[in-house]
């Protein structure tokens, strides 16, 4: 990150009407500064600069996603979709914007868009997972979990959400494997309080949240919105945590 | 004889970028490709653009594809790249 602030400084230098920087700076803002208002300004002036910037459509969509604001978040994702209808990036993150909305029907429909364009695409079947997850639908969610670790290997971001599944569908010694297989790994921290939601058990998920914050955990960004921590976001702790990132 | 109309004749200056120093262009064009191409290309992406940035200290595009490229290494958790 330090290497990107220090890219981004001597870019604004050389132009300070760089849209592409200001919007790679604002991100940088709210995923790690917790600056909510200067990202928003840089995202703003981003767009007066230059409206046709995909990435910048995007970015700023994904951070007005972790603020709850989802109309106007999908908006610009869907802006950024319209000026780069090939990505699939962008078709991914519609189609988790759309899932932290819960509009669950409209998320899968676009995750399957994005992996029908390109089946291959193994990064599509975890949101896709997700949201079926968060619809209820184990079964289907741990088949894309499977399928995604068949071509992509095993790891935190798809392990927890696996996990979360698992332990939702009865499958408790599975997850609690996956818990075991996590727990050493380096910023896991969302995705084992993922496992521990879906488990049940909400202090251990609560300590795993605390030590993502910690540990500067990007996807933590996503924790007042994220469908598979909702049986924690009343809990005094997650509250004092969500202050803290300025959510 | 008027203007023919839907012209203007300017009466303002056009700033018109300076082509970079060799060298940099192509490997720009390299690590913007790389990009653009997604995650598996990413670090190889930041490679290219540190190489413009190096063969043309004054090159701006290159700058900004080293921040967004960076950025999004980070934001995406994709690990050290060589902080």
């Amino acid at each position: 990150m330090a290497k990107a602030r220090s890219a981004g400084g001597r870019a604004l230098q050389l132009d300070p009407d760089s849209a592409e920087t200001l919007a790679s700076l604002a991100m940088l803002s709210y995923a790690f500064d917790h600056d909510w208002a200067s990202a928003e300004r840089g995202f703003e002036r981003a767009l007066e600069l230059n409206p046709s910037s995909a990435r910048a459509h995007l970015q700023y969509g994904l951070g007005l996603v972790t603020r709850a604001k989802f109309d106007a978040a999908i908006a610009h994702i869907r802006q950024g979709r319209a000026l780069d209808p090939l990505s699939y990036a962008i078709g991914n993150d519609l189609a988790v914007a759309l899932d932290c909305a819960g509009r669950y029907d409209e998320s899968i429909a676009s995750a399957r868009q994005t992996l029908r364009n390109d089946p291959k695409f193994a990064f599509a079947r975890v949101p896709l997972g997700m949201v079926l997850a968060a619809k209820g639908n184990y079964t289907a969610a741990i088949a894309e979990f499977e399928q995604t670790i068949r071509t992509m290997g095993r790891g935190g971001w798809v392990l927890g959400p696996m996990g979360y599944a698992l332990a939702r569908a009865g499958r408790t010694v599975e997850a609690q494997n996956i818990v075991r297989e996590m727990e050493p790994e380096d910023g896991a921290g969302v995705a084992l309080a993922y496992v521990y939601a879906g488990l049940g058990d909400k202090p251990q998920a609560l300590d795993a949240l605390e030590r993502a914050y910690a540990q500067h955990v990007v996807n933590l960004n996503f924790m007042a919105v994220d469908p598979l921590l909702a049986t924690l976001r009343a809990e005094p702790r997650f509250l004092a945590l969500k202050r803290r990132m300025g959510l | 004889m008027g203007k023919t109309p839907g012209k203007r004749e300017s009466t303002t200056s056009v700033t018109v970028p300076r082509p970079p120093l060799p060298g940099a262009q192509e490997a720009y064009w390299r690590g913007r490709y790389l990009l653009n191409k997604g995650h598996e290309t990413r670090v190889l992406s930041i490679q290219f653009l540190e190489q413009a940035a190096r063969a043309d200290p004054q090159y701006a595009p290159a700058y900004a594809g080293l921040t967004t490229a960076c950025a999004t290494m980070a934001f995406h958790m994709e690990g050290d790249v060589g902080e």
